[in-house]
């Protein structure tokens, strides 16, 4: 395929630009998932720490973790009352859980994640991960003696926050598409007006050569070239002489055959 | 000189007059390129990232809100218990404000709180104060158009309004109002990001485009020139490839057809020569006819001769830049990617073993460069430059199959090996084919690709690494190697030869600089003055304040990681930017050494600026102006210094060898980077963040006040005249 000088530099911007535009919108989708997880984990993690409070109220009291009233239905209400938020879990120091909405996790033990994570952010007031599938936000359990004991896992559903981010990046890659064309051609255009001089000359000089070629002194493409080009000029006298010497040496020597027959 | 030598030189010079016309042409049209590249990729990413934020901010408001009303009910649900079911008047509550506190301290994107009873008086607030809560309040009941709402903007931030359950005293309002300033924040941090990575484009584009426009337009046409040139001297005996279909390569099938046309007459001609003299009886007639002939060949020539190759130390530009950036893009997370496979059960301790591989492979690059350098003396640029890629390639796969450390230290060297090879195989390209007036900028292609490499890389392989881990990352090194390695075959083609000039064959340079190499090195004045004054101090600089102090003081003042990288690629832009202006004033005035002094100054002075910070400057400033000075004062040195090196190297060409020079070179300059961070602690140590800013200047400055001293005491041995130089 023969590709114009104004295409090929298109190409190349073009495809310059859209490897810059593809990092931009990898890396703004990168940034844009973790404001977006961000958001949502302080959110559960208010709702956890509500809910920290209130099971620390009853421990001051004296109940013990596996001894607290009115949690399930309070987790129930929490469940009913944001969508998102797909199970409450309460483990106790050893992982085990004790209170659940779904009660058919309650004595399973807990991801070894979490365990960590709650461990290591024991000072915190929460703790935080993302899962393949959701994400989780807890918040750490103490006693009136300030003994861990253990703690509160929310799950919520990752899917309203793989769907934001699935809808941004369809919108920015027909973005990128439509601006990629469109600077394409805005390539194309200017290097053809960028370029129209020096285009104009090449188209000329080309012309100029077939004049040369075609033994024509006169041609007005040459006459062109030759003003333009002081050494386009030099070069199309001299091959001229060439060719007049060439052809004049080409008559002596006939001359001189002539004259020896 | 003989009339035909006398012609030559004249011929040469006009040749060399129109050439640099169609330079001066070229380069308008390079720099209308570049604006329109400059234009399309502006307003191409513009227009993704305004539509990218824009859509982030409108699907990230409503967060706000949810996390707004999560907080609004909660709060308003005990208020209402204890309003209702306590029957404690909303007035006389207690605590409320300390309570309020409490939840703003563990929910800061919460901006305030607020209770207003049912006859709006404000009771308890907390976050702001209470005139601007009844600020707050006249402009939501002044606000019409948010009268319906749930939530009214105000300012910055949203106010969520909810109900609280008065019982007969009526109902009381909890006002939340949450700042959108966070969000601002990480938006403004992807539109910095973006603009980096703008930036990044543009430097890209601008080495492809000048690749283009050299390989493409600016050689073609100069060809086109010089045969123009000669054919006007009556030679028509070389024709030009022809490489491409597009308007150049029309115009040169054009020119190589009239040439050929040419050629064919005359060889027509020779025929009728031939036959005609053959066709004579008599020998007179003949030798007449013979007369004719040479005639013809003393005024013009005809018969196919050479194929007219221009190489240009600009050639190198492009694969020497992918090959720095195949590199540089493992830099981001090379001691993450390290520490993975570092073992724990060892006596050493972690850091150690982290910065093991990475001091390692800048032991084998120093290492294989003047090694390298005898290499290319011996079997030339092309071999050594491709071993190198070699070498890089197969430590880059390496890293990708690695099972552990010792393979991964392994690989890190053969890569290292691989780099110093490509390093000194390029530079030793740039100084066979400079052209004596034009070194510096010659030079400046080579600092402008490995800068341009450094730049671009690690932000670029921090975000790869990022979305596809660290071992494609080296997969996508390797890739580039190769893209490089095919650059340099198809470019450098078969035209790349070792010098062959008999002189040289008869007194072969050493394949490693020897004791009396290293001597006679050592007492060129010229040599030790530019390494010890000039050359050690700037990689000094690089290593021990760009790569040490500058990190370590930014930190100190409360910038985080992306903010002090954003920082610290203002050295390279810098540089980058003032390059070209640099060289090409040290080539019209061939004072290399007045630039090296002036850069250092100028580096040295933006330096000296930190004593001023806290009075006319903040400190994040005086450290911006003295980075910034730095790459301006390295654009202005760096290429002179490799000019001055140069020269030393044409100097001992035939006894030493040029790249074996460059090569010593470049091993001594690197004490630099390891003097660099310990005189940097020493210097912080003793005179802290600020004291030891101003010292790196000092020291700067009474440096290359000694090299203008040791340069002024000999003046009689001009620097720039005495060299044989092998492209005049």
């Amino acid at each position: 395929m023969k590709l114009g000088f104004a295409y090929r530099i298109a190409l190349m911007l073009a495809l310059t630009l859209v490897a810059g535009t593809a990092m931009t919108t990898v890396l703004s989708l990168h940034k844009f998932e973790r404001i977006l997880a961000d958001l949502l984990t302080s959110r559960f993690e208010f709702v956890a720490n509500n809910l920290r409070l209130d099971i620390e109220t009853q421990m001051d009291l004296g109940l013990t973790l596996a001894n607290l009233e009115d949690i399930n239905e309070e987790m129930e209400n929490l469940l009913l009352e944001d969508e998102q938020i797909l199970s409450i879990e309460i483990f106790d120091e050893s992982g085990t859980v004790i209170f659940s909405t779904d009660p058919s996790f309650i004595g399973d033990l807990v991801a070894e994640d979490w365990i960590f994570l709650w461990q290591v952010n024991h000072n915190k007031s929460s703790w935080s991960l993302l899962e393949k599938d959701a994400g989780v936000v807890g918040a750490g359990l103490q006693n009136n003696l300030n003994q861990d004991v253990g703690s509160i896992a929310l799950r919520y559903s990752r899917e309203f926050l793989d769907q934001s981010v699935n809808q941004q990046f369809e919108r920015l890659l027909f973005l990128v598409g439509v601006v990629a064309v469109a600077m394409a051609a805005l390539s194309v255009l200017g290097c053809a007006l960028l370029l129209r001089g020096h285009f104009k000359d090449w188209a000329n000089m080309r012309e100029a050569l077939v004049d040369i070629n075609s033994h024509n002194p006169d041609g007005p493409s040459l006459a062109e070239a030759n003003s333009r080009h002081p050494e386009f000029e030099e070069f199309s006298t001299s091959v001229f002489e060439a060719l007049d010497e060439l052809e004049s040496a080409t008559s002596k020597i006939r001359k001189l055959d002539e004259e020896a027959v | 000189m003989t009339a035909r030598a006398k012609a030559s030189s004249v011929g040469k010079r006009a040749s060399q007059s129109i050439v640099d016309v169609f330079r001066r042409e070229q380069r308008s049209l390079l720099i209308r390129l570049v604006l329109l590249a400059v234009l399309v990729l502006v307003l191409g990413q513009s227009a993704v990232s305004w539509f990218a934020l824009d859509g982030f901010d409108q699907e990230l408001e409503p967060q706000l809100h949810q996390k707004a009303t999560v907080v609004g009910n909660a709060l308003a649900e005990q208020f209402s218990y204890a309003t209702e079911e306590l029957e404690i008047p909303v007035q006389d509550l207690v605590g409320v404000e300390e309570y309020f506190e409490s939840v703003l301290l563990a929910n800061d994107d919460i901006k305030y709180l607020s209770l207003i009873d049912a006859s709006g008086k404000l009771l308890f607030v907390s976050g702001i104060s209470r005139n601007e809560m009844n600020g707050i309040m006249r402009a939501i009941v002044s606000d019409e158009s948010q009268a319906d709402s749930f939530a009214s903007a105000v300012g910055d931030h949203f106010d969520s309004a909810f109900e609280v359950s008065g019982g007969d005293g009526g109902n009381s309002e909890l006002h939340v109002g949450v700042s959108s300033e966070r969000v601002r924040s990480h938006l403004r941090e992807i539109f910095l990001e973006v603009i980096t990575i703008v930036v990044i484009c543009w430097l890209v584009t601008f080495e492809f485009l000048l690749f283009f426009i050299v390989a493409r337009v600016e050689k073609p046409m100069e060809t086109i020139w010089r045969i123009m040139s000669e054919g006007a001297r009556g030679k028509f005996s070389s024709w030009l490839p022809v490489r491409t279909s597009d308007e150049i390569g029309q115009l040169i099938t054009s020119f190589n057809r009239t040439l050929y046309d040419l050629r064919h007459r005359y060889s027509d001609f020779v025929f009728d020569v031939k036959e005609t003299q053959d066709a004579q009886i008599d020998s007179t007639i003949s030798e007449k006819i013979g007369e004719v002939h040479h005639n013809v060949k003393q005024r013009f020539q005809f018969e196919l001769g050479r194929v007219v190759q221009i190489e240009a130390a600009d050639r190198i530009r492009v694969p020497l830049f992918l090959f720095i950036f195949s590199e540089e893009l493992t830099r981001s997370f090379l001691p993450l990617y390290v520490q993975k496979y570092a073992p724990t059960d060892l006596m050493l301790s972690a850091e150690l073993l982290i910065g093991l591989p990475i001091t390692l492979f800048m032991v084998a690059a120093m290492i294989a460069t003047p090694l390298g350098g005898g290499f290319v003396d011996r079997v030339g640029v092309k071999k050594v430059f491709l071993t190198g890629i070699v070498m890089a390639f197969i430590g880059f796969v390496g890293n990708f199959y690695t099972q552990g450390y010792t393979d991964l230290v392994l690989f890190r060297v053969l890569t290292g090996i691989g780099y110093g090879l490509v390093f000194i195989a390029s530079e030793s390209w740039v100084s066979q084919n400079a052209r004596r007036h034009s070194r510096a900028s010659a030079t400046g292609v080579f600092v402008a690709a490995v800068f341009a490499g450094i730049i671009c890389g690690p932000p670029i392989g921090g975000i790869l690494a990022d979305r596809f881990g660290f071992e494609a990352t080296f997969l996508f090194s390797a890739s580039l190697a190769v893209i490089s390695g095919l650059i340099i075959f198809q470019v450098f083609g078969q035209s790349e030869k070792v010098e062959e000039d008999s002189d040289q064959k008869q007194t072969r340079p050493a394949l490693i600089l020897g004791f009396k190499g290293w001597l006679t090195l050592m007492k060129d004045l010229r040599f030790v003055s530019v390494l010890i004054f000039a050359a050690i101090p700037g990689k000094m600089m690089v290593a021990g304040f760009v790569a040490y102090l500058v990190p370590l003081y930014l930190n100190d003042l409360g910038h985080n990681e992306p903010s002090i990288g954003r920082i610290l690629m203002l050295y390279g832009i810098a540089t980058l930017l003032c390059l070209t202006i640099g060289a090409r004033f040290a080539d019209r005035t061939e004072k290399y050494g007045t630039m090296v002094s002036l850069g250092t100054i100028v580096a040295g002075l933006g330096c000296l600026a930190a004593l001023f910070s806290n009075v006319y400057v903040d400190p994040t400033t005086a450290v911006v102006l003295a980075i910034a000075s730095l790459g301006v004062g390295h654009a202005l040195t760096l290429t002179s210094q490799n000019s001055i090196i140069q020269q030393v190297a044409e100097r001992y060409r035939y006894t030493l060898g040029r790249a074996s020079v460059i090569g010593a070179y470049r091993l001594c300059e690197r004490f630099g980077m390891v003097a660099g961070p310990l005189i940097a602690v020493a210097l912080i140590s003793g005179f802290g963040y600020v004291g030891a800013i101003v010292g790196f200047g000092v020291i700067l400055i009474g440096l290359i006040s000694l090299f203008v001293v040791t340069n002024l005491t000999k003046t009689n041995t001009p620097m720039e005249t005495e060299v044989g130089l092998a492209n005049e």
